[in-house]
């Protein structure tokens, strides 16, 4: 899969979890930019990426993503 | 030893000599040995067995790990390790809460009670039990490397400026300070220094002296009734906020004066719009703790996605949110039971706050349009105050449970609020009953004072300045006055407690 | 570094130079300047009454006595200031007051006559209902807190003797500590304020001073055998103390007592009850006195069930005095005791030639 695909699913997953079709997510998109990505949606959202794309993200990981980038850098390297 | 003492400032005087005195490589094993007589000087040093159990467990469980990730057995060496953990600080800390609570019912069905047990807690067993899960917890994840060296690890754990009050760090942070070839830089000693030194005016002069009134307050909640209840509260409130806060200056300032850098733990929390985002700006490195390491890993649990899916199936998408709500439950009441052994804090500092922030996001969508349909804009300024006012009325009533001596008398203080205000009698009885003891017009003077000055720190570090530039702006011999104007008058007005030789009077 | 230093060690002497320099000045409590105590000791042990010095450590002052003492006194009366302004029924009666009296200061008392191998042949202990809420040595005299902590420790076999023990030392470490201290700083600041800086520098206060009246002079004033006379200077009228109880009635905070007393530390009263046996073992007679209280805060205490500790508190002592055969003067109840608003100097104590009558009450 090429990051640009990836990025095409990675927007329906988000546009799913938070019920919101004008969301698009880059590199540098954080949670701070989207508004009902808190704490509490943080991992209904991880859970819903892992199901998407049939991987598994640590405990290790969630709790320290810095951006989709980096989320994306971990996707592509598990698929 | 008290942080608020002379020894402990001559202590921390003499280990800076010393430590910026010798070469990198002694730099740690000064820190360690101070913090081994820190703990001798503060407790039983029996009670070091403790933390040294606990070191031991995860300095090996975490060598375990390494090449060993995924496997079954690290998985049972996890779940040894925190057993072990959790189980000493259940034992140490929450018998007498348990064996009370068995009492209660017993004596309730057979007249019997059971005694409670005098074991003697560990210092700090709250603080670093939970620092070196994190630590036990990010080499599992793979985040972080093992420590070979068990008194780096043990270092770590009780490392002396954390034990009162915290902050809880993690890992990477802390051990980057502590174990760093850390130079003598002359403005982050001076601005450590300078930060220690308001630390210590916050708690002698606000805290400890409101203390005195608070008390006295709180002792009778007859007397103080309606207004004089919130009053009563409220103070203290204030003297929790500039206790804690204190004790943080005073801990991250002298570990600056180290060159130890550590996280913040406190960011303005008054300007909270909402509990949920108070307890993101209170006691932090706490709240970044069990979100981390409590409410992710349960929600991401098996049992818990299960539990998403089916109730988003069965109760649509506000079900969804079921799952989320219980972990925050568990999340909540690990947050007041860690407080203290009491019920009153499971209540109210737990329970509670719960409770306000899922009220909250239950009818969000509601609250939403409701909002739109009155036009009421996010950052309008009325709206702002309103939470802020909204927030800081939820904080002080959970902050009854805190002060009030138990679960019953907590609610009888509430029940307080509501009958009627004996406005004279309550002034006289402070005047006459409390006022000597607490200072008189000049400490009433000080307290005000730092009062308002720490407003308007908070004011300019929620608007992104910081005061210590600001005073750093001002001309050498004023902004000398000023140092030396604050040691006296921290000296003049602190509460240093009666002098141990001397009593006058009739 | 060498800056910092240099700015750091400058701070630091300009501060200590400030607090140092004002404690050891002022010195509110004659710690360094402690020849007032042995001049008074010396003039009252030559028969003659001193004017009150006002500001001085009342335990170290004891023991001043004590050392010059040639025998034991037949009656030792300790307490608070409630029985120092007594004139005891008892001959060689010498009164050992210390204001504000804690069980602990009972302990160290007693210990400093024990160590000076001068027990009398009965102790008056006067008893005020707070006295056991701290412990054995929480007396509110720290100097002689020594003499507190060795009496229990020889009372349960865990020391020999006082060796070592002694309130009147040169230069201590705790002397040093004080030196530093901040809240001693902040008393001789205080000690400024209420005084005025010129009695601190002068001399006058560090002298003892002759009593050419005690018993109808103005001043306060210390007789030969320890018994204080209140000089008429600050004596109140009948009307202005019945107004000064009623202030502090209604405050709702009774002095000692607090907002309520609803009974006593029964860890700390039974130190106390070991105390009396211990005495009672040596063939010591011991006596209890309890002094009245003003009769409008004795009523309030009757009519708020916060305070029905106070009378109870009085059955569980006459109980276990009569289970040891103890004499029990006075009573807690000034109108059992028959004192009224007039007898008393002020809203708290009685005046002498009452409380003289007050002791005499035996029920």
């Amino acid at each position: 899969m090429s990051r640009e695909e990836l990025f095409e699913k990675l927007n329906e997953v988000f546009r799913d979890v938070f019920d919101d079709d004008e969301i698009t997510v880059c590199d540098a998109t954080t949670a701070d930019d989207i508004e009902d990505w808190d704490s509490l949606e943080h991992i209904n959202l991880i859970v819903a990426v892992e199901t998407a794309f049939g991987i598994k993200f640590n405990m290790g990981e969630v709790n320290n993503f810095r951006n989709v980038g980096e989320m994306a850098d971990i996707i592509l390297s598990r698929i | 030893m008290e942080i608020t003492s002379l020894s402990y400032l001559i202590f921390v005087g003499v280990s800076l000599v010393v430590y910026w005195a010798l070469p990198h490589k002694f730099k740690w094993w000064v820190l360690l040995v101070d913090s081994l007589i820190f703990y001798a000087l503060n407790t039983k040093p029996i009670t070091l067995i403790y933390p040294a159990v606990s070191v031991l467990s995860v300095w090996g469980a975490t060598l375990f790990f390494e090449g060993r990730r995924n496997t079954k057995p690290a998985r049972i060496v996890l779940i040894l390790t925190l057993v072990l953990n959790v189980g000493m600080l259940s034992l140490l800390k929450y018998t007498n809460l348990f064996l009370s609570t068995v009492s209660y019912f017993t004596e309730k069905f057979s007249g019997r009670t059971i005694p409670s047990v005098k074991w003697y807690a560990s210092l700090a067993i709250s603080f670093y039990t939970l620092q070196i899960i994190s630590y036990l917890l990010d080499c599992y994840w793979g985040v972080e490397k093992a420590e070979k060296n068990p008194l780096k690890v043990l270092l770590f754990t009780i490392y002396f400026p954390l034990t009162i009050s915290g902050p809880i760090c993690r890992y990477n942070m802390l051990s980057a300070g502590l174990f760093a070839n850390n130079s003598f830089d002359y403005d982050r000693v001076t601005r450590s220094l300078k930060r220690t030194g308001w630390g210590f005016a916050k708690k002698l002069i606000v805290a400890d002296r409101l203390s005195v009134v608070v008390g006295y307050m709180f002792a009778s909640p007859d007397f103080f009734t309606g207004p004089w209840t919130i009053l009563a509260a409220a103070l203290f409130v204030i003297q929790l906020y500039f206790d804690f806060t204190g004790c943080m200056d005073i801990a991250l300032g002298i570990s600056g004066c180290f060159g130890v850098e550590l996280p913040e733990n406190f960011r303005t929390p008054f300007f909270a719009k909402t509990v949920q985002e108070f307890w993101q700006r209170w006691h932090m490195t706490l709240g970044t703790f069990l979100k981390e390491y409590i409410m992710y890993p349960v929600l991401k649990s098996p049992l818990f996605v299960k539990m998403t899916a089916d109730c988003k199936k069965h109760f649509g998408k506000k079900g969804k949110k079921i799952p989320t709500y219980l972990a925050m439950l568990i999340v909540w009441l690990l947050m007041g039971l860690w407080h203290g052994s009491s019920w009153k804090y499971v209540l109210g500092e737990g329970l509670w706050f719960w409770l306000i922030i899922v009220l909250g996001q239950i009818p969000s969508d509601f609250f939403k349009k409701a909002k739109a349909r009155l036009h009421i804009k996010e950052d309008a300024f009325l709206w702002k105050a309103y939470g802020i006012v909204r927030t800081s009325f939820f904080f002080t009533i959970g902050m009854i449970f805190f002060n009030a001596a138990d679960l019953k008398a907590a609610f009888h203080m509430i029940s307080c609020i509501f009958r009627p205000f004996p406005v004279k009698e309550g002034f006289l009885s402070l005047y006459r009953g409390i006022w000597p003891e607490f200072g008189g017009k000049y400490v009433a003077l000080a307290v005000l004072i730092i009062f308002i000055l720490q407003t308007v720190f908070d004011f300019m570090h929620e608007k992104g300045k910081d005061p210590q530039e600001a005073v750093a702006k001002i001309v050498a011999p004023v902004r000398w006055v000023l140092y030396l104007a604050l040691i006296f008058l921290i000296i003049f007005t602190g509460s240093f407690g009666k002098s141990s030789f001397i009593y006058f009077g009739f | 570094m060498k800056k910092f230093l240099i700015k750091a060690v400058a701070l630091i002497v300009v501060v200590l130079t400030v607090v140092c320099g004002v404690n050891y000045i002022i010195d509110p409590a004659n710690m360094f300047h402690d020849g007032v105590i042995y001049d008074a000791a010396d003039m009252l042990a030559n028969g003659q009454a001193i004017e009150s010095p006002g500001d001085f450590d009342e335990g170290k002052f004891i023991e001043a006595r004590v050392a010059k003492m040639t025998g034991a006194p037949t009656t030792l009366v300790e307490g608070s200031s409630h029985i120092m302004f007594i004139p005891y029924e008892y001959d060689d009666c010498f009164v050992a007051g210390l204001s504000s009296s804690y069980l602990g200061d009972f302990y160290a008392v007693t210990g400093v006559f024990e160590a000076y191998d001068l027990m009398p042949e009965r102790v008056v202990f006067g008893i005020d209902p707070w006295m056991f809420e701290s412990g054995y040595d929480g007396g509110s005299h720290g100097s002689i807190k020594d003499y507190a902590v060795a009496k229990y420790e020889i009372m349960n076999g865990k020391r020999s003797d006082y060796s070592g023990v002694s309130s009147l030392d040169g230069i201590t470490f705790d002397k040093v500590k004080e030196i530093t201290s901040f809240s001693y700083f902040q008393l001789s600041i205080d000690a400024i304020k209420m005084k005025g800086l010129g009695y601190f520098t002068g001399d006058g206060r560090r002298k003892a001073v002759p009593a050419s009246d005690p018993e109808a002079g103005g001043f306060a004033c210390i007789l030969p055998n320890g018994r204080r006379t209140f000089g008429s200077l600050s004596a109140g009228t009948p009307e202005s103390v019945k107004a000064e109880a009623e202030t502090n009635i209604n405050s709702g905070y009774i002095a000692h007592l607090g907002g309520s007393f609803t009974g006593t530390n029964e860890d700390n009263f039974t130190y106390f009850k070991e105390l009396c046996e211990d005495l009672q073992s040596k063939g010591i007679e011991v006596v209890f006195y309890l002094p009245s209280f003003y009769p409008d805060v004795y009523d309030y205490f009757g009519e708020n069930p916060a305070y029905a500790g106070v009378s109870s508190f009085e059955e569980e002592i006459r109980e276990y005095a009569a289970s040891q055969n103890i004499e029990v003067r006075g009573s807690y109840n000034p109108h059992e005791a028959g004192a009224e608003g007039a007898d008393f100097y002020d809203w708290i104590h009685l005046n002498s030639a009452s409380a003289s009558e007050n002791f005499a009450y035996i029920r």
